[in-house]
């Protein structure tokens, strides 16, 4: 071994200390500033008189109906909004990325507008509308979802757009036209699958926004989760802070599960596929 | 290797099965350019014909024509002397395999195989078999359970051969498949795809711009150029016999020699040689001739000189330049190249066979000159 090698090894071995370092320290100091305010409202929504704790506020949670009811409102407003987005999206997108490209700037421009005007501009120029609608079909809170699904547009345009950049959607759909396959069975069968994860993505997308969603909602006096949470705030800060807890865990649990449940469930097929003996399931 | 197109294999042909399919003046534009420029060709049933050119000559649009993926503005699609053209792809019941890998992401193996024979409803256990046995006769019939990303490009294409012709295609259609693929991989899926034909017999188009593959695998040869059918007929005969210069440029390597045309000879290196068809009757002209139809004999009175002598196993490709500067390739076997080094005086001929001739002047303007001696490269990837 030269002198040389012998010098250069302890010198590789403290650069990738070095760099192993800096790595935790950037992790620790990303984690503290997620983390600290979400301990801080912990240690805020169980304080009691002096030092001793109380988890009074979180079990008002279970009990308030107005608040049980703003969740599951909230919920139903996520839905709702998914199932919207991918109907009016996916097949527009599609559509065009496979038979009239030209299109695809247009599409581009009128999915981005929502993210250049303010939500009050939006709510101004809705309220007419909204008073139409109400009128027509009634006062229904879940009519918010026409409203979220437009929100919803930037992003869910981006997440099905990069997807479809990803696979060779024209070579697998003309592959499936020279099958047999009709348009629907294309978009069904080949396409969807194929894009799944940009769907999904697109799907948490939306829930997280729908789901943290206030502006909208309160000017046009629906009480979602986020607007009950204000007022619980005007009443009891504690029980308002512990809601809001509650609401990031629930949100941050449902939207792992959403992104995980895609990807988990192709793994599980793979491996059973390859299993001896066990033939691909087609059906 | 000396380049002799292969000319054993339509001896061991199968019965034919298939159809017949007619290009009938197809002319497709995009925008200001013509990819088809009345193109006709009429394939026999059964036959394996390769559409032959260089990129951007039209032969992949012909093919996405035949296939229902694109439209002709003008002409037809003539199947069994039925016009398709009113047809969807879907229904055309044409297999075609892409030069991308085109398997289904979110499918095994042995579904995407089956995946045609899904959208005719045939039922589950039905499909299952006739996909393994597809799978079988591509040599994939271990590895029905995985997905794409779990198989090889080569593998891959030999899926994707094997779903195009489960369905039983009237036409099998094969856009480039093999370009993708290394040399190795390219040379045994050509095998295949050939072996494969003679199993099953369906009328079969195959585009190329790689010369060697549609020399081997082809009944007959079809070569394109600005959209325009240039000759179409046995690798032998489009090598030994090209119609145009475009051809004779095209197809392996060429040597341009000055010339004079007349009562249907040509006087080239002081030879006079019969004019093929199509050749120029009359006047100055540029002969084409092949390096292999050159002969050199080493003498003081000669009319060249060897500049190199390049060893390729069993023949030699020996550079000799003519008095006026110009090089010429002659292909000879490398046991009477031994003789020959650089410097070497020798006597160039041509062997008395049938030559193409062309005006001095070409159509396309460009001068004919430097002419004696002007070595046209192929376009193609033959090995010489």
């Amino acid at each position: 071994m030269t002198a040389a090698v012998r010098k250069t090894r302890p010198v590789r071995r403290r650069r990738f200390q070095l760099r192993s370092m800096t790595r935790w320290v950037v992790f620790g100091v990303v984690g503290v500033y997620l983390l600290l305010p979400l301990v801080a409202m912990l240690e805020f929504s169980t304080r009691d008189v002096g030092w001793s704790r109380s988890f009074a506020a979180w079990r008002d949670i279970g009990v308030n109906r107005e608040l049980l009811g703003a969740v599951t409102l909230s919920l139903e407003l996520a839905a709702l909004t998914v199932i919207g987005m991918l109907v009016l999206l996916t097949p527009t997108m599609v559509w065009v990325h496979l038979r009239v490209p030209r299109l695809r700037r247009v599409i581009e421009f009128i999915c981005l507008l929502p993210l250049s005007i303010p939500a009050i501009v939006l709510v101004v120029g809705l309220a007419p509308v909204y008073s139409w609608v109400n009128y027509i079909f009634g006062d229904s809170p879940l009519l918010l979802a026409y409203v979220y699904v437009i929100l919803v547009l930037p992003y869910a345009y981006r997440a099905i757009h990069a997807s479809l950049l990803a696979v060779d959607i024209e070579t697998l759909s003309e592959a499936a036209r020279g099958l047999g396959a009709s348009w629907p069975q294309v978009f069904i069968r080949i396409v969807v699958p194929a894009i799944r994860g940009g769907l999904l993505s697109a799907s948490v997308l939306a829930i997280a926004l729908v789901l943290g969603e206030f502006t909208i909602s309160s000017l046009l006096n629906y009480d979602t989760l986020q607007v009950i949470v204000n007022l619980l705030g005007l009443r009891n800060a504690g029980v308002s802070v512990a809601v809001s807890l509650a609401a990031l865990i629930f949100g941050f649990v449902l939207l792992f599960v959403v992104s995980t449940v895609g990807s988990r469930r192709r793994r599980v097929v793979r491996a059973a596929a390859q299993a001896e003996g066990v033939n691909g399931s087609d059906s | 290797m000396a380049v002799t197109p292969e000319t054993e294999k339509t001896a061991d042909r199968p019965d034919r099965s298939g159809v017949t399919v007619q290009l009938v003046g197809l002319t497709r534009l995009f925008g200001p350019t013509r990819a088809l420029d009345g193109l006709s060709i009429d394939i026999q049933a059964g036959e394996f014909v390769a559409f032959l050119g260089p990129s951007g000559c039209g032969k992949t649009t012909a093919l996405r024509i035949i296939a229902g993926l694109d439209e002709a503005d003008s002409g037809e699609v003539l199947v069994d002397g039925k016009d398709i053209g009113s047809l969807p792809a879907s229904r055309r019941d044409m297999g075609m395999v892409f030069q991308a890998y085109s398997l289904f992401p979110n499918m095994t193996a042995r579904n995407n195989v089956a995946f045609g024979l899904r959208m005719r409803k045939i039922d589950k256990a039905t499909r299952q078999r006739r996909a393994d046995e597809m799978l079988e006769l591509v040599g994939l019939g271990a590895m029905a359970d995985r997905y794409p990303n779990q198989l090889s490009g080569g593998q891959q294409q030999r899926v994707a051969l094997a779903r195009a012709l489960a369905i039983r295609p009237r036409v099998l259609l094969l856009d480039e498949p093999l370009s993708a693929l290394d040399a190795k991989v390219r040379g045994e899926l050509r095998d295949e795809i050939r072996r494969v034909h003679q199993e099953v017999g369906t009328t079969t188009v195959f585009v190329t711009h790689d010369q060697e593959e549609a020399f081997t695998l082809a009944d007959r040869v079809a070569v394109i150029n600005n959209g325009r059918l240039q000759q179409i007929g046995p690798p032998t005969e489009i090598y030994e016999k090209p119609a145009t210069e475009f051809v004779a440029d095209f197809v392996g390597l060429t040597n341009r020699l000055p010339g004079v045309a007349g009562d249907g000879l040509v006087e080239v290196l002081g030879d006079r040689l019969p004019l093929l068809d199509g050749s120029a009757k009359d006047g100055d002209v540029t002969v084409l001739v092949r390096p292999e139809s050159m002969q050199l004999a080493p003498g003081t009175d000669g009319n060249g000189w060897v500049t190199a002598v390049s060893f390729r196993g069993p023949i030699s490709m020996v550079r000799v330049r003519l008095p006026g500067d110009e090089l010429v390739l002659v292909q000879m076997p490398s046991a009477d190249s031994s003789m020959l080094s650089p410097g070497t005086q020798v006597r160039l001929s041509v062997r008395p066979r049938p030559v193409l001739a062309v005006s001095a002047t070409r159509a396309d303007g460009r001068s004919g000159s430097p002419l004696p001696g002007d070595v046209s490269e192929p376009q193609g990837s033959m090995t010489v």
